[in-house]
């Protein structure tokens, strides 16, 4: 049976299709919507919808809508009191040496307008102080039906502890306005602090306004088709869910391409840290990876807004092939609009890519007196540089020295900046996986499927007795079942009030104490010192990852490319050369040579 | 980009941010998990800045007095690996008590290669109120436990006689040992990080860079302020007055010369018997922020910069108190002198700065016992608006300048404390009209759900509010007033201290930031 995996990127889907006589490559324009670009891409890879065992499927659409700040149709409903609490944010501001003040809040998530308050009221353990308000509530639900919000999201002050005032107010919501998608705070992110659960809680609101539609419109479609098989999506953690379970956490949707191709770093399993960075046509992407997998982060920072959900530890900026150019008194930016030359124009004038139209005049018009070329190599470079110190800024941020990591780089336009993006990072060599220009592609089809079930608790690690453990274990491991050996991962605090960390085991622990005096153990490894409490226990979760290896690529090949004809001439291991690819090519500039395994290409600065 | 020296700035203030994030994700006190009151760096084997976490600006100046300090006492040959030194000691470099400074050696072999830092603000350290900040205090030793500098523990673990003397001192013990601990911790990822850097370079070629990394730091402010005319720029700016206590103001002339920064403050007032005193390390914090602005986002933030700057401080007086004056409230005399020497700096170099924010932050305490017995402390800060302008309105109730501190969600407040966040709001229309609107300041509603809440209000910005900018108009001022269950309304002054019962409702409202330009 044939399996598909899909990166739906901003111009362009890869499609890696594998059964047990190989694997192959496709990659496909963005020329439509997203169910005519899958037929479009399983026409041309010959597949039949009906014949296909499993579809699994990332976008980047909604995480560039998000880096593009693109407004949506989205509501908020919240606790009476509580409607600044988006633009209030946490008081803080984003740099602190700038005389103006600027808020991190991503207020753009949802109109002023469409924020509504409710009266009624929760307290600190969950009991109801006051019932929720149904005349607000109705009044909420005409305000919706008038703006025409597609997608709405509530968020109750101490929903976490007792969801009944959500359910109550998306039972009425459904009932009125049948269409509408809802978003609840205590399924999306199920922690305290208002602030962050509102930002999550918008966020999946978010995501459904902007993406939501068409995820569906493709589901009909590949039904339609006659497809039977399953659907998988890849997630912010990298691995594969059931499409049943995002629709119950849209949010989890919105680094799943960049996590996939985080794991497609990661497969390479380089000994040292790998510093990896996917740059496509509108966002360039960076990750980390250690010891085969991906860098793990409870929270991350996206686009500039916080999400709080298990994801890889990724940072987005807006650098790509089809970025707009700015100058600014710092040097040049790629986050310009309108009429503003792209990356992508400098590199065709540079016969990097084909020639793209437009790229002239757009490029005359931003130069001045400055030539084309010139302007090009200007625009290449500072893209290389600007690149190279995210990535300095990424790694040293978490402590690891980016000179002796191992960079690798991905994407449409990362292998054509690659070796610049090295020597700027003082690296003589630079790592890119095979068939670079498709690698979300490849790390989805490598991806592993993820059962889980998680059980949320609130109660002191001592209360916890050995067999209330094994119960509790027992019906974990049931509701995830798999043949795939179980982890187990418990959040817990050393005090209630502190904030909580994850602590994964491979094996099942037999006691409570063993639970305690591994968490006193890793805390202590972390921070040097015993945690100042016993521990408190948040949630316990299992999951099951079972993983496929994939075909192997066919032989490496590279060969000398034109910009108009991919797979032309012989072999060329000296720069400076175009080298065509699996998917996408490699530019090798003067003075670098190229390697190849089965994995991997290998750029290396050659001796002087 | 390849620079090794900006690399090495980046990993160095990398380790500083991890300083910063462990002690948020390991604190155990609210007003450090939830306000983000600490601040990490570190510094040279000499006592220079050599990195700072992205904290709180207002601590900026702390650090660098604290750690001179305990040189002085313990002069780095002495000191051995493992050693723990602390000082909270206002006159020895610090800010007010409950700030206790952890300063501990880095060592690589027998070689001395740096020194790790944080202060944090602790829940309790004694004295006459809970959380040790009264609003009443005339002297310093009504503000609790004074820690001179000193060695307060040997191996890496803090000694049984400094934790019994805090422990013996504070109401809040298990949290404040807590957090102390979390100190060393975040003292610990750091060193691991240090070691690393010093086995990459070498440790004679590490010391060698971290040199070479000031020195540049320095050369490169000295180009920056050697282009700016030579002054002197004026500031001034006073706290609201009160009857009975004098004024409260700081004037600061700004000079620039031979790549240096000279800030006079004279004309100051003397220092007040009242706890809203500053010491050298407030005006520091403030002249080294405003410098910070002046030189961008490109800056070397490390000590060569304080090479160039020079402070000259009228003896005991509101920026410069002298023992024993109270200082526990010190923190809105540190905001308007960091408002005088924005003034100042805005008429150096103009062009990208706002009109000017509220110029305050409330700083609220609750305490008591609840109804099961249990005793409850919990600290947290109210920012008001930002300034307008110089292309936009100004945000709303936002950390301004040497502010950085987080609010406290209902969620956090209520599940420590018996009070109920009946709202938390824009105070809309409290910013100052204009061309770019002033941001409005904050409307905080509590509710006391529980019999004698201890609340503590420090504000300001009550009476004297922030000028306009270029024919901005002036925000709302300050107000704090609490309503009786049975509807009486007290209306409370910027220092209170108040009883709360249930039933009762204290609503606090701060300041908007100032308007830029005139309205077309």
């Amino acid at each position: 049976m044939t399996r598909l995996a899909v990166d739906f990127g901003a111009r362009f889907a890869d499609f890696v299709a594998w059964d047990d006589t190989g694997l192959r490559i496709v990659k496909q324009p963005m020329s439509g919507p997203a169910a005519e670009v899958l037929a479009a891409g399983l026409a041309a890879l010959a597949l039949d919808p009906a014949g296909l065992e499993e579809i699994r499927l990332v976008t980047t659409a909604p995480l560039n809508a998000l880096l593009a700040r693109r407004p949506a149709r989205v509501a908020l409903l919240t606790t009476r009191g509580f409607g600044d609490t988006l633009q209030l944010g946490r008081q803080n501001r984003v740099a602190l040496y700038d005389p103006v003040a600027r808020s991190p809040a991503p207020v753009f998530l949802v109109d002023p307008e469409d924020i509504h308050e409710a009266g009624g009221r929760l307290d600190a353990r969950g009991a109801e102080v006051a019932p929720l308000s149904e005349a607000d509530l109705a009044a909420a639900i005409a305000a919706l039906r008038q703006r025409r919000v597609e997608a709405v999201a509530l968020c109750f002050v101490f929903a976490h502890l007792n969801p009944d005032h959500e359910l109550r107010a998306a039972e009425a919501i459904r009932a009125a306005l049948p269409g509408i998608a809802i978003s609840l705070s205590h399924r999306v992110d199920p922690a305290p602090r208002e602030y962050e659960r509102t930002v999550s809680v918008l966020l999946d609101a978010w995501v459904t306004a902007t993406s939501g539609a068409e995820a569906a419109a493709l589901d009909a479609a590949l039904r339609a088709a006659g497809f039977a098989g399953e659907l998988l999506y890849g997630d912010g953690r990298g691995v594969l869910v059931p499409a049943a379970a995002t629709a119950m956490q849209h949010a989890v949707l919105l680094t799943g391409a960049p996590a996939v191709a985080a794991r497609a770093a990661a497969a390479l399993q380089r000994p040292a840290v790998t510093l990896a960075v996917d740059i496509g046509s509108q966002s360039a992407d960076m990750s980390m990876a250690r010891g085969g997998d991906p860098v793990a982060a409870e929270q991350g920072l996206i686009a500039g807004v916080p999400l709080r959900l298990p994801t890889v530890d990724l940072v987005s900026v807006p650098l790509g092939g089809a970025c707009g150019l700015r100058r600014t008194d710092r040097g040049l930016r790629f986050d310009g609009t309108g009429a503003a030359p792209r990356l992508d124009d400098a590199l065709s004038v540079l016969d990097r890519v084909p020639a793209v139209e437009g790229a002239a005049a757009r490029l005359t018009a931003f130069a001045g007196a400055v030539p084309v070329e010139a302007l090009s190599r200007e625009i290449v470079a500072a893209a290389a540089d600007l690149m190279a110190l995210e990535l300095t800024r990424y790694a040293t941020r978490r402590n690891v020295d980016p000179t002796r990591a191992e960079l690798v780089v991905m994407g449409g336009a990362g292998p054509l900046l690659a070796a610049e993006i090295a020597a700027a990072m003082g690296l003589t060599q630079v790592t890119l996986p095979r068939a670079p220009g498709a690698s979300g592609a490849i790390g989805l089809a490598e991806a592993a499927r993820r059962t889980e079930a998680l059980e949320r608790i609130d109660l002191p690690l001592r209360d916890l007795t050995d067999s209330a453990l094994a119960a509790r274990l027992d019906a974990l491991e049931a509701a995830a079942p798999g043949a795939a050996p179980a982890r187990y991962s418990f959040t817990l605090a050393p005090l209630r009030q502190m904030h909580p960390m994850a602590l994964g085991l491979d094996r099942r622990p037999v006691s409570a104490a063993e639970v305690a005096d591994t968490f006193a153990a890793r805390y202590r490894a972390a921070y040097g010192i015993a945690p100042p409490g016993p521990g408190h226990l948040f949630q316990i979760a299992v999951h099951r990852d079972a993983r496929a290896a994939l075909p192997p690529l066919p032989a490496a090949a590279p060969v000398k490319a034109s910009v108009n004809r991919l797979a032309c001439g012989a072999v060329a291991a000296e720069g400076p050369a175009l080298i065509g690819t699996e998917a996408g090519a490699i530019w090798l500039p003067q003075g670098w040579h190229l390697e190849t395994s089965d994995q991997a290409y290998l750029l290396q600065r050659s001796p002087s | 980009m390849t620079d090794p020296l900006i690399i090495l700035q980046l990993r160095l203030d990398g380790l500083a941010e991890t300083m910063q994030q462990t002690l948020l994700r390991c604190a155990v006190s609210p007003v450090v998990r939830e306000g983000a009151d600490t601040s990490c760096a570190l510094f040279t084997p000499g006592g220079e800045l050599l990195a700072l976490a992205e904290a709180i600006p207002l601590l900026l100046g702390a650090l660098p007095g604290a750690v001179g300090a305990i040189l002085r006492d313990y002069p780095a040959d002495s000191m051995r690996p493992g050693d723990i030194f602390v000082t909270n000691d206002p006159f020895s470099g610090g800010t007010h008590l409950p700030d206790i400074a952890v300063v501990q050696p880095v060592f690589e072999g027998d070689r001395l290669i740096a020194m790790t830092a944080s202060l944090l603000h602790h829940q309790d350290i004694g004295g006459t109120r809970p959380g040790s900040v009264p609003p009443d205090a005339t002297e310093i030793y009504h503000e609790g436990l004074r820690l001179p500098p000193m060695r307060a523990g040997q191996g890496g673990a803090f000694g049984r006689e400094f934790e019994n003397l805090i422990r013996f001192a504070s109401r809040a013990p298990d949290v404040v040992v807590g957090d102390l601990e979390t100190q060393l911790a975040a003292g610990h990822s750091a060193a691991i990080g240090l070691r690393r850097l010093a086995a990459d370079f070498g440790t004679d070629g590490f010391l060698a860079a971290i040199g070479a990394l000031l020195d540049r730091a320095e050369a490169e402010t000295i180009d920056q302020l050697s282009a700016l005319a030579a002054g002197p720029f004026r500031g001034a700016d006073a706290l609201d007055p009160v009857p009975e206590l004098g004024p409260c103001a700081a004037e600061v002339a700004i000079r620039f010369s031979d790549g240096r920064l000279i800030a006079d403050f004279a004309g100051s007032s003397p220092q007040v018997r009242a706890p809203v005193n500053c010491v050298r390390s407030g005006p520091l914090s403030a002249v080294f922020y405003g410098l910070l602005t002046l030189l961008g986002e490109a800056a070397l933030r490390n000590g060569g910069i304080l090479r160039r700057i020079e402070l000259k401080l009228p003896e005991a007086s509101v920026v410069n108190a002298s023992p024993p004056a109270a200082v526990n409230a010190r923190m809105n005399m540190v905001r308007c002198i960091t408002s005088a020497v924005l003034q100042a700096l805005a008429e150096a170099d103009g062009a990208r700065m706002p009109a000017a924010n509220s110029g305050m932050s409330y700083v609220i305490a609750f305490s008591g016992v609840d109804d099961d017995g249990t005793p409850f402390l919990s600290t947290e800060i109210v920012a008001g608006g930002a300034g307008g302008g110089p292309h936009a309105d100004g945000a709303a109730a936002i950390s301004t300048d040497v502010g950085n501190a987080m609010n406290i969600s209902a969620e956090s407040l209520e599940a420590m404390v018996p009070m109920r966040l009946i709202s938390a709001e824009r105070r809309r229309g409290s910013g100052g009209a204009g061309r770019f609107r002033g941001g409005d300041g904050a409307r905080r509603e509590y509710e006391a759900l529980t019999d004698g809440i201890a609340a503590s209000i420090r504000g300001e910005r009550f009476a004297r509010v922030a000028r306009g900018a270029r024919g901005g108009g002036s925000p709302r001022g300050s107000a704090a007033t609490v309503i009786r269950k049975g509807g009486e309304r007290i209306e409370l002054t910027a220092r209170s201290a108040v009883t709360l019962d249930r039933g009762d409702r204290l609503v606090i409202e701060s300041s908007g930031g100032a308007g830029y330009g005139t309205l077309e």
